[in-house]
């Protein structure tokens, strides 16, 4: 009698055993590409003096509003397309203002984690491409090249292009 | 003419011989045995003195038997859950010590998460091999206590499907589908276990394993969530047995 109990209790406590399960979502599950500005003469981290916007070509969404005063910065890649068109407006407080475009060229890769965790679409950076507005030297600031240092756009927060900017003295 | 008569006649009687031999050679092979086996049964003074008869004899036996198993908590867990397995097992008993073992089964998954709606489905065979080594001093009676290791091998396909995605900045919605994607996964097994006889021929018996990958392969951005024959896709996990085990 006291065999067939502990037998019995062994068999529930296995299928609890078989039951318990944990979840390991990442905690930060948002996919965006890390941008970097450098300057384009002494290829050092730049901290941008001038005031940033960053818009969609022809959506009136804003990525990034008004920012100065920083080094880096997060923009998103679209899902179902594989070419993203960005406009870069800067802006001084002289009034000064340019904008320049940065052709993004990518892969969408679907990404599963696990059934408890959310999909998500991760991105595969194949080119970039820059246009300024009005030429180069007309410009107060502007883009004077850009490098894919980090490929794989995914959840971690690090660098996948070094914008290098060139500023009119 | 008579020499053909002739050779017919030979042929003949050549075709009886061989027919008949193998009939001859059985019944002298059968008068052996039966001579050999008319011998005198031993007679032991006390019960405890056949006991330690038979088990030196047993001892001494390297090959006793084998038995045949199916695990239990698999198909419950199928009926009652979202993922199963229907496992047999075949094992050696050598030496009523050492227990080579052979376990073949087919892992079902097919979940679906209620908050993400997201479904992994797979159904695979696979299989383990492994020994036993049974602890228990008196190995006659039938209980024992049991600790062995396991090789185990699955090569699988599953699928995964997710409502569509909808990129939160353009509002497009892009289908989240997976079909096919192939993996493959190699595991060792800890194991831990005690069985005990019912009757003459029947056992039941319950494990506690420890599983870690030994390799795996799979799809770079579709990571298996189950594996067949291994259970949740994590390094490091415990599942169990409760076998049904006929001796034969």
């Amino acid at each position: 009698m006291k065999l067939n109990l502990l037998h019995l209790f062994c068999f529930i406590f296995m299928l609890n055993l078989c039951a318990c399960s944990e979840v390991e979502c990442p905690l930060d599950s948002v996919v965006v590409m890390t941008c970097g500005l450098y300057d384009a003469d002494t290829k050092e981290k730049l901290n941008l003096e001038q005031t940033l916007t960053v818009q969609p070509m022809g959506k009136d969404t804003v990525f990034l509003n008004a920012a100065n005063d920083m080094s880096d910065f997060v923009l998103p890649l679209k899902y179902a397309e594989t070419t993203d068109t960005m406009l870069f407006h800067f802006s001084d407080r002289w009034g000064q203002t340019a904008t320049d475009t940065l052709v993004v060229c990518h892969d969408n890769i679907q990404h599963f984690e696990s059934v408890e965790c959310p999909t998500v679409v991760f991105h595969q950076l194949i080119s970039v491409d820059w246009a300024n507005e009005n030429g180069a030297a007309a410009s107060f600031v502007t883009i004077d090249s850009v490098a894919i240092v980090r490929k794989l756009v995914d959840y971690a927060d690090v660098e996948n292009i070094q914008i290098y900017l060139r500023s009119a003295r | 003419m008579p020499m053909l008569k002739t050779y017919k006649y030979i042929c003949v009687a050549l075709v009886s011989v061989c027919s008949v031999m193998p009939a001859v050679a059985e019944h002298y092979a059968m008068s052996d045995t039966l001579s050999s086996s008319t011998t005198t049964p031993k007679r032991y003074t006390s019960r405890e003195e056949a006991r330690k008869a038979l088990e030196k004899d047993r001892h001494s036996t390297f090959f006793t038997g084998f038995s045949v198993g199916v695990d239990l908590v698999g198909p419950i867990m199928d009926a009652a859950s979202s993922r199963g397995s229907v496992e047999g097992m075949c094992r050696a008993h050598l030496l009523e010590t050492y227990f080579p073992v052979l376990e073949i089964g087919v892992g079902t998954c097919n979940h679906t998460d209620e908050n993400t709606n997201l479904n992994f489905s797979t159904k695979s065979p696979y299989f383990r091999v492994g020994c036993d080594v049974n602890f228990s001093k008196n190995k006659t009676t039938g209980n024992r206590i049991l600790g062995g290791v396991r090789y185990g091998f699955t090569s699988f396909e599953y699928d995964i499907s997710a409502p569509p995605l909808v990129d939160p900045n353009w509002g497009t919605s892009l289908p989240f589908e997976m079909h096919n994607i192939k993996g493959k996964k190699h595991w060792a097994e800890l194991l831990f276990g005690i069985e005990s006889r019912v009757c003459s021929f029947l056992q039941i018996g319950w494990a506690v394993r420890y599983k870690f990958t030994l390799a795996n392969q799979s799809a770079d951005h579709a990571h298996p969530w189950y594996v067949p024959g291994y259970g949740r896709n994590k390094n490091g996990i415990f599942g169990a047995n409760f076998n049904l085990i006929f001796e034969l």
